[in-house]
């Protein structure tokens, strides 16, 4: 199957509006920085003379939802920022001016009592150009004219689209000949145990609550990091750890994702969520902070930290960042208390955005998830317990493409239902995009829903998927855990659609066994399971020596007719 | 991850339904029996009417109603609504005709012992791999009643017959050339002749026993490392698995004590009580060692902690299970000595259906003796049922870890008990 790509839509737009701009008869704004000082201000692109056209006069509550901002990028000089409006028609104003407002990514209520950052002639279509500047990447534009003496907007703001403008790192994102990952254990770090795995795709957790803070070991100073005019304080020994891990990784030429949580810190709790600020038992992770200053301020300056820190390969390379763990599990993996799946995957969606533009702006063709788990559309609309990953994934990307539409990813947790379960093959499932469950026996389910045009990603293609979270116990039997493995990867790799399957995990966690899941290649005592040697060897030409019993489990007679199944 | 780890959590486990297992049918009562498993119960029982004496392929009526399944509110013997077992709601489970197919003795299915263990073990993996599961409980204690349970499984469509215990040796050894497309699994018993003579494996058969002594060893160093050291040793029948358990909890408790340096101090009072039920001379004699200052006794048998139990509880005494983590029977389970059934089962299973649906040539016709190394021995560790305050979880992985390693030998001998420092003091019966 060849990736689908669906551009058109994106051609056809940009197409337009270079029609219209470069002269269909329609008037070109100018820009003017700094309303206040305007006559002093950088013309910042050229003037033409235009023709008046016809004013419509709208009332302050029609014109918000009036114009449409097309566009909101870095330009190729890396020095301005550029925003592309279009208005049907010219709305009446107290002036001939657009007003451009900046507005943090927590000030979800827009007070337009401020400065505008700058202005520019109305017309019905406008590029409005300003200087880049620091922290703009965190900023929403919201364009606005002068009615009555008040600003009001005229159309919803963006954010820049495109950070990886600005990316020193501009290396592709480097894609491996198999789709082998899995999650590691720092305990077999630097080992044969990891080392003869032969692993492409290795993840690794990097819990916040670990990373903030200074440090009390001197032999790991505190790490400084100056972000739009503070400093802020990381933990040298964390630090220390996880350039150790990632340098030892991506010296071993693996691709490397780092989960991003949110687990709680007495000493941070600003970082959290205001509706998540209550410590829950049950609840590992929190939602980041997107709604205070103060939180969200630190959120972006960790995440500008590890997104420097890990982009040149001075402390090892991330390629891949997955923002929080399947954030349909909102009462367990990304607590909030809230039952509104709008609210709550509009503030997840500003976080992922604050990782991904400070992620992209360092290193251009990272790619940037948010991770979800089975329960596609089980919920029955209960959302007492958790969301559907249905729901969250149109929320997050509505609330996306509303602010200007970026290249987030989904990372899938495609488990079969109970977990225990390890012959997946057996069930029945619905291949439709309404199935209850996402498993790998019918990823068609999300293939096929982020296929839709409106789920498409700036270019027009399929976002990227990847599994970052799939494994098989082996309490009931380690060869049903290898074959369950075996098959479960040669679906994957058969998938065009999805980047990697990182099974989950290095090692039985204890915290797992106690619930009777045995997850690991290797046992609590760090011997190898059957496993051992189906993972090693599944992605080379001696697979079939080490995967010939799994038909035997699968009862098929061909890996061709295995496949079919998952079709 | 979606916490769902159980499948339909919201049946109930209850013991009643088991107590509608009928006692009745066939008994062909002078036949031999050879029990070995620790947690099988042989006593009391009087088959209602004799065998008829025929052929092994006639089936037992008495089979049937053993797995007559009582629903809610269709109890015959008990006033209240009975729950559905857990594996009730399974839809692999099969009430018969199961693909796999455990036969037990007299005993329930969930003895809190030995075939508990062995149908968690079938339970477990047939969950995971979506294999049609069933079991078969004998209608009383005699071979003929044995026959009687394998052949109705093989009637019902068993594919793989899992033999609990030396009750099925002579079955088995009947029945393992006459069905060569039956595999059997005989769980620490050998196919016997009428004369209780071994007889050589047939390829359709695997035979699984287990190094007792090692959990014994585990249970009885632990307890001595955790400050214990009056203790005690109540075996139902003196069959070779308890006497394994119970030398290898001597040869446990005497390193410990060396290692403590406090032999003389430490001292074992050791008991078979012949039965691997419930008694009044059980519980006569734990009153007694409870009362004399006896600590903690090992309680290895069938259901025989019935009766040690309730001394325990009036002299704050403690208990070391058997088979099975037996914690959640009483906060007084001190740990259970697991010799690892339930993981032995599983690893049989896996291999046959990854040999496609046979045993492949390490299981076919083979004896296999699974202890430390096959990681089969074990104590409890689970939050609840580690019960040592002393004694360190850590002391626990790495006295398994000598185990495997051979660092720590536990002998297997039991023509003799063994020489110890400690003071061990037997009762005959």
């Amino acid at each position: 199957m060849a990736k689908h790509k669906k551009h058109l839509s994106s051609l056809l737009l940009s197409a337009g509006l270079c029609l219209l701009i470069a002269g269909c008869g329609k008037n070109v704004s100018t820009t003017s920085e700094n309303t206040e000082n305007a006559e002093d201000a950088a013309i910042l692109t050229e003037t033409e003379a235009l023709p008046e056209e016809p004013v419509i006069s709208l009332s302050k509550s029609q014109l918000p939802e009036y114009g449409t901002v097309h566009s909101c990028t870095i330009n190729e000089d890396k020095e301005y920022v550029e925003m592309s409006l279009s208005l049907p028609q010219i709305p009446a104003s107290d002036d001939n001016l657009i007003y451009l407002f900046s507005f943090e990514i927590y000030e979800s209520e827009h007070d337009f009592h401020k400065s505008p950052i700058v202005n520019a002639q109305k017309a019905t279509d406008c590029v409005i150009t300003w200087p880049y500047a620091d922290g703009h990447l965190y900023q929403e534009f919201v364009p606005a004219v002068l009615l009555h003496g008040e600003y009001v907007p005229v159309a919803t703001g963006s954010y820049i689209t495109n950070p990886e403008m600005l990316a020193g790192n501009q290396l592709p994102f480097p894609e491996k000949e198999s789709k082998k990952g899995l999650l590691l254990d720092p305990a077999m770090l630097t080992s044969e145990k990891l080392n003869d795995l032969d692993v492409k795709y290795a993840i690794y957790n990097i819990p916040l609550s670990m990373l903030m803070g200074e440090t009390t070991d001197p032999a790991f100073p505190t790490v400084k990091y100056g972000f739009r005019g503070r400093t802020y304080y990381f933990n040298g020994a964390t630090v220390s750890f996880y350039d150790t891990l990632f340098t030892y990784l991506t010296s071993m030429d693996m691709t490397t994702t780092a989960i991003i949580l949110n687990d709680w810190n007495n000493d941070y709790t600003e970082m959290i969520h205001p509706l998540a600020r209550e410590k829950k038992k049950g609840a590992y992770y929190y939602a980041l902070n997107t709604a205070e200053e103060e939180g969200c301020r630190r959120v972006e300056a960790a995440a500008s930290f590890l997104a420097s820190r890990y982009a040149t390969g001075e402390h090892g390379t991330v390629s891949g960042w997955v923002i929080a763990n399947e954030i349909n599990q909102h009462k367990i993996w990304n607590y909030m208390d809230t039952d509104d799946v709008s609210y709550y995957s509009a503030e997840f969606e500003k976080s992922m955005r604050i990782f991904y533009n400070a992620i992209k702006s360092r290193s251009a063709n990272a790619r940037i998830y948010f991770s979800v788990d089975h329960a596609w559309n089980t919920n029955d609309g209960s959302a007492s317990d958790y969301f559907n990953a249905r729901d969250i994934v149109q929320a997050v990307n509505d609330s996306a493409c509303a602010k200007g539409n970026y290249d987030w990813g989904l990372a899938l947790h495609p488990y079969p239902d109970p977990l225990t379960r390890v012959n997946y093959w057996t069930g029945e499932y619905d291949k439709t995009m309404d199935s209850p469950l996402l498993t790998v026996m019918n990823l068609n389910v999300v293939t096929d829903f982020l296929s839709q045009e409106e789920y498409l990603d700036r270019e027009g293609n399929v976002r990227n998927m990847t599994i970052t979270e799939l494994g098989f116990s082996s309490a009931t039997g380690e060869k049903l855990q290898a074959a369950a493995f075996a098959y479960c990867y040669y679906i994957v790799d058969a998938n065009p659609y999805i980047d990697a399957f990182m099974m989950n995990r290095q090692t039985d966690a204890w915290e797992e066994l106690r619930q009777g899941l045995a997850f690991g290649i290797y046992d609590a005592d760090q011997d190898p399971k059957y496993i051992y040697d189906v993972f090693k060897y599944i992605d080379t030409d001696q697979a079939g020596e080490y995967t010939d019993f799994m038909l035997k489990i699968l009862g098929a007679e061909s890996l061709e007719e295995a496949l079919s199944w998952a079709q | 991850m979606h916490k769902n780890t159980g499948y339909k959590s919201h049946y109930i486990y209850c013991l009643c339904i088991f107590l509608l297992l009928l006692l009745c049918g066939c008994g062909n009562s002078d036949a031999p029996v050879s029990a070995d498993p620790v947690s099988q119960s042989t006593d009391d029982i009087q088959p209602e009417e004799p065998h008829d004496g025929d052929t092994a392929m006639e089936t037992s009526s008495v089979s049937d109603r053993a797995q007559e399944t009582v629903l809610p509110g269709e109890g015959t013997t008990t006033p209240e609504a009975i729950p559905l077992a857990p594996w009730e709601s399974d839809p692999d489970y099969q009430i018969t005709g199961g693909e796999v197919s455990l036969v037990t003795d007299i005993s329930s299915v969930m003895d809190h012992g030995f075939n508990q263990a062995a149908f968690e073990g079938i339970m477990s993996y047939s969950q995971a791999a979506g294999i049609s599961y069933s079991y078969y409980t004998s209608s009383g204690d005699t071979k003929a009643c044995y026959d009687d349970t394998v052949m109705h499984a093989i009637q019902n469509g068993a594919r793989l017959i899992v033999c609990n215990g030396s009750h099925f040796e002579q079955t088995v050894g009947q029945l393992q050339e006459q069905y060569p497309d039956i595999h059997f699994l005989m769980i620490s018993g050998i196919p016997r002749d009428e004369s209780n003579d071994p007889l050589p494996l047939s390829q359709n058969v695997h035979s699984i026993t287990f190094h007792q002594e090692q959990a014994g060893y585990l249970a009885g160093y632990m307890t001595v490392l955790d400050g214990y050291t009056k203790l005690g040793f109540i075996g139902g029948e003196q069959l070779p698995s308890v006497t394994r358990y119970c030398y290898g909890y001597l040869q446990g408790i005497d390193d410990a004590a060396a290692s403590l340096d406090i032999t003389q101090e430490v001292s074992v009072n050791c008991w078979y009580s012949g039965t691997f039920n419930p008694s009044e001379q059980i519980q006569a004699m734990a009153d007694e060692w409870y009362d004399s200052g006896t600590q903690v006794i090992f309680s290895c048998g069938g259901s025989i902690y019935e009766s040690i139990l309730p001394p325990a509880e009036k002299y704050d005494g403690m208990l070391i299970g058997v088979d099975v983590d037996q914690s959640d029977l009483s906060p007084r389970f001190l740990t259970s000595a697991i010799d690892g059934i339930q993981r032995a089962i599983i690893i049989a299973l896996d291999n046959y259906y990854a040999n496609g649906n046979q045993w492949d040539s390490t299981q076919s016709g083979q004896i296999l003796n699974y202890g430390a190394k096959q990681k089969c021995v074990e104590l409890p560790i689970s939050n609840e049922a580690w019960r040592f305050r002393e004694a360190s979880l850590n002391d626990y992985d790495n006295l398994l870890k000598y185990m495997r390693n051979d660092e720590i030998t536990v002998s297997d001998d039991i023509s003799a008990a063994p020489k110890t420092a400690i003071t061990v003091n037997w009762t005959e019966d």
